[in-house]
């Protein structure tokens, strides 16, 4: 595996307070399999899975889940992650 | 007749004087060297303990990088190794101890003072040689000719097949029986025989630094470890409207274990969870009457990861947005 050299973070605003996480992506060099709520995602050349999906109508709190599935040791591995949201009017 | 014998009297007399002066000189000579070599021990002895000490923490951070490997049999294994480098080179390096420590008892305190000759106890040599023996064949198993390449894993060194020393070869390096009278020659100054015993031991103590330092770097990731792995989302935006389009990239991310790591947001110190992830939360600045509903901000991030081999430091700038707060 080799880094990609990427250093993210994640934000979340809740009222006056940034709570962020910092850490750094990786890149496998294996064939990347990633899904949104079960739907294929694009992988770029970097190993970034590019999620883009229409947002439910209905205001209030919503989820989606991600996964991604590798090879490893010749077995199938998936991670998962569960990704909250709020959908709010304008 | 008076004056040939006035002439040989003080020819005698000056021969006298010059011999007188040339011992003198040659005692002088002689304390001033053994005060050097009593010096000299002194700064080996210190050494040595430098050393040794070294090579518990060396043993220590051993103990810690199988901890965090969780114990894994192969790594386990190293440390046993490990263990039994540091317990076979103190036991030897007591054995010289106790026997510069004999010398030193008989002698006395002052060394300069009395440089006796010191006499070879032929069967503590004889001991030491064979327990120098068995330790050099020890020794042999653990110590590589090449630089040991530093790998990524312990299941990447399963499949290493360094090239080790011979026994043969650690005792030249020990000059165990390449000049005659080893340690010290019979009859050698007291200052010399302990000089060359703590030489020795500094020997000794190097080498197993160096067996001890290979088995560590088996365990242990020199750079910075990222051995936490997780399935991780940043949205383009926490917050969208009905119907519009949510935007997230999805990738794999990998961390480093948080020991490792100190994280800084604006120079104030992040708590960093075992997890490898930094908690940031600070208090944003509240909008002054006058400014926009939204203003622009941002803060910066450093990690820092330490490690014997140097500091290793990612920056980055996060922009944000501080928003007035909704009427309710």
């Amino acid at each position: 595996m080799a880094a990609t050299g990427y250093l993210f973070y994640q934000q979340h605003r809740t009222q006056s307070l940034l709570d962020t996480r910092l850490y750094r992506s990786y890149h496998l060099p294996q064939a990347l399999r990633m899904r949104c709520n079960g739907r294929p995602v694009p992988v770029d050349e970097n190993g970034l899975g590019q999620v883009r999906f229409q947002a439910p109508w209905k205001p209030g709190p919503a989820t989606w889940t991600g996964s991604i599935t590798f090879v490893q040791n010749g077995r199938d591995t998936t991670f998962k992650v569960l990704v909250p949201y709020r959908v709010a009017l304008p | 007749m008076i004056k040939r014998r006035t002439f040989f009297l003080l020819l005698y007399v000056t021969a006298i004087g010059v011999a007188g002066g040339v011992y003198f000189q040659r005692s002088r000579q002689q304390a001033v060297v053994l005060e050097r070599m009593d010096a000299l021990q002194s700064s080996l002895i210190k050494d040595s303990r430098l050393s040794g000490r070294d090579m518990i923490y060396t043993l220590r951070s051993l103990q810690k990088a199988v901890w965090d490997n969780r114990n894994q049999p192969p790594a386990v294994a190293v440390r046993t190794e490990g263990e039994r480098i540091v317990a076979r080179t103190q036991s030897l390096v007591d054995s010289i101890r106790a026997w510069r420590q004999q010398l030193r008892l008989q002698a006395g305190d002052a060394i300069v003072k009395n440089p006796e000759a010191t006499e070879t106890n032929e069967e503590t040599a004889r001991q030491l040689v064979w327990q120098l023996d068995r330790y050099a064949g020890f020794l042999a198993t653990h110590l590589t000719r090449a630089e040991v390449a530093v790998p990524d894993s312990v299941a990447d060194f399963t499949d290493f097949t360094p090239t080790y020393l011979t026994r043969t070869a650690v005792l030249q390096q020990l000059e165990v029986g390449n000049k005659t009278g080893w340690p010290f020659a019979s009859g050698a100054p007291l200052a010399s025989a302990l000089a060359s015993l703590t030489i020795l031991e500094a020997q000794i103590q190097n080498l197993a630094n160096e067996a001890l330092m290979q088995q560590a770097i088996k365990v242990s990731y020199c750079g910075v470890r990222f051995d936490k792995f997780w399935l991780n989302a940043v949205p383009a935006s926490m917050v969208v409207a009905p119907g519009a389009d949510y935007e997230s990239l999805l990738f794999f991310a990998k961390g480093a274990g948080g020991h490792l790591l100190r994280m800084t947001v604006d120079g104030k110190p992040v708590p960093v969870k075992d997890n490898a992830l930094g908690e940031v939360r600070f208090v944003v600045p509240p909008l002054q009457p006058g400014q926009p509903d939204t203003v622009r901000a941002q803060w910066r991030g450093v990690i820092e990861g330490r490690t014997y081999r140097g500091d290793t430091t990612w920056r980055l700038e996060v922009p944000y947005l501080i928003v007035k707060r909704p009427a309710l």
